[in-house]
């Protein structure tokens, strides 16, 4: 069976410019004092490889910094390698999956524009037409489950933080996605709704689709990875591989931050 | 992708501005311009009315362009989160634009009666040209957007020429005003592709404005310019477009 994530040997490599020499101003003073203006390389990525195939869940662990976000920005597509590759061979276009990215709460909502015409724009954006998300609308609707109705009308600039969460998460759940990525976003909803949104992907799990998720919460990473990946520092320091346990791995990286904290204590 | 060409933009104001916006510049122009600068005497229609059909085209370009400059920065949170072709934002833009024309040329209706005033049936052959602005602005739009990405003092220097820019257009002055300064001052004028659009579309909706015949190898160079560009406009936003997301 293809792989649903074929993740090989990818780099990547940020450039980071030092303030002063940023913005046009900034590349113009530097050509007049005689100096190129001078960026850093920071190393966001080197050498990660995984396969991850279709209907695992697999959880990124590990420390700020240490490249999960980045590694999902690849995934998402809205990024790209300087070396290696990254494929998706089961979807029928391995260059372009059917994804669902819940990067950040309700990414790429339009402030002005109401809850409703935002889940079509969304919809829109995520690849569907029209007339399908007319048929998911009241789905989409029982999901986010606003007290009132009204809501829907109002310009979700107006919607609380909560909201905004149920709104996104409603709307990418429903458009058939084959891969999932989710980076932290479950941890703002109300409890029953963060109960709703497990369910939501235990269902997606029983189907078979593939998810991938950044989080910082062992009790969600328990709760519903079948593998975890640990980063650090651009690379993979550990990987439960498809099937294996996944406490040794999350145990070494506790190790781990232990030891760094020891470190900086001493 | 076609629900954020219509959908997108335009939401909160309402479209009474496409024609309040022009109308107010064409009255203040027709006054300093029109009266106080004589320019009405060589415009064979009211001054107002060739201002503010001048101006409908103008605004597609100029508020067009400056849309479009900062459409990438304005989507930001987009960009960086979902993957889809980042043209669709200049493009949409710049179309969105287009639905302001649609309703100025509504706001002409009440002008013409106003000043009694019949347009030519060649006001259809008028709106055939529209594409040559469209091209001209998405290209530009598409450079421009791409550059302010890395450099985010651009949208000041396309602020800033396009109110040059503004003199470059046969709106506040007769179009005699440059021909009478020789044939040689005449080309130069018309290779601004604006100019010449602008200048064409009102001599076929107002014949009595000018020999439209003698624009026709001005508008096969300008819709020569506009390919050029959008192609151009392209190519580099596409060069540039895998890294738009590391540089937001």
């Amino acid at each position: 069976m293809p792989a649903a994530i074929e993740v090989l040997h990818i780099n990547k490599t940020f450039h980071v410019r030092k303030a002063a020499y940023a913005g046009l101003k900034g590349t113009i003073g530097a050509f007049f004092k005689g100096i190129r203006a001078q960026t850093v390389a920071k190393v966001g990525l080197s050498d990660v490889t995984f396969v991850v195939q279709p209907g695992e869940t697999v959880a990124l662990i590990g420390g700020n910094g240490s490249g999960k976000s980045t590694l999902l920005s690849l995934l998402a597509r809205v990024m790209k390698p300087d070396v290696g590759t990254v494929r998706f061979p089961a979807s029928a276009d391995a260059d372009r999956p059917r994804l669902a990215p819940l990067l950040e709460v309700g990414a790429g909502f339009h402030p002005d524009l109401t809850g409703t015409q935002n889940i079509f724009f969304n919809g829109s954006i995520l690849g569907l037409t029209r007339a399908q998300m007319q048929e998911r609308i009241g789905d989409i609707r029982a999901f986010a489950d606003f007290e009132d109705e009204i809501y829907y009308d109002a310009p979700v600039r107006t919607y609380s933080s909560g909201m905004y969460v149920r709104l996104g998460f409603a709307v990418a759940v429903h458009t058939d996605p084959e891969i999932i990525l989710v980076d932290e976003t479950l941890a703002v909803g109300d409890e029953a709704f963060q109960e709703k949104c497990y369910a939501r992907i235990a269902q997606f799990q029983r189907d078979g689709r593939t998810i991938v998720f950044v989080s910082h919460d062992m009790a969600a990473v328990r709760r519903v990875a079948s593998r975890v990946v640990w980063l650090s520092h651009g690379a993979v320091a550990g990987d439960s591989e498809a099937g294996g346990d996944i406490e040794p791995v999350i145990a070494a990286y506790h190790e781990y931050l232990h030891a760094q904290a020891d470190k900086k204590q001493t | 992708m076609r629900d954020i060409k219509t959908r997108y933009k335009q939401s909160a104001l309402g479209y009474a501005w496409a024609v309040l916006n022009p109308l107010i510049f064409a009255a203040t122009y027709a006054v300093v311009f029109g009266f106080l600068l004589k320019q009405r005497d060589m415009v064979a229609i009211p001054f107002t009315l060739y201002v503010y059909f001048g101006l409908l085209i103008w605004n597609l370009f100029a508020i067009g362009l400056s849309t479009a400059t900062e459409s990438l920065i304005a989507h930001v949170s987009l960009i960086t989160k979902v993957y889809f072709p980042r043209e669709v934002f200049p493009i949409s833009a710049v179309l969105s634009k287009l639905v302001d024309v649609g309703f100025g040329l509504i706001g002409l209706v009440p002008l013409l009666l106003f000043y009694g005033v019949a347009p030519s049936p060649k006001i259809l052959l008028a709106l055939c040209l529209l594409p040559i602005p469209l091209l001209f602005t998405i290209g530009l739009g598409m450079l421009c957007a791409c550059a302010n990405l890395f450099y985010r003092d651009v949208r000041y220097v396309v602020t800033m020429i396009l109110g040059l820019m503004t003199f470059s257009v046969p709106n506040m002055y007769a179009v005699k005003l440059i021909s009478d300064r020789g044939e040689k001052a005449f080309a130069l004028y018309m290779l601004n592709p604006m100019a010449v659009t602008i200048e064409a579309m009102r001599r076929l909706t107002f014949p009595q404005t000018g020999d439209f015949a003698e624009l026709t190898g001005y508008l096969a160079i300008a819709g020569a310019i506009s390919l050029v560009t959008f192609f151009a406009g392209y190519a580099v936003f596409k060069h540039y477009e895998p890294r738009f997301a590391e540089f937001v």
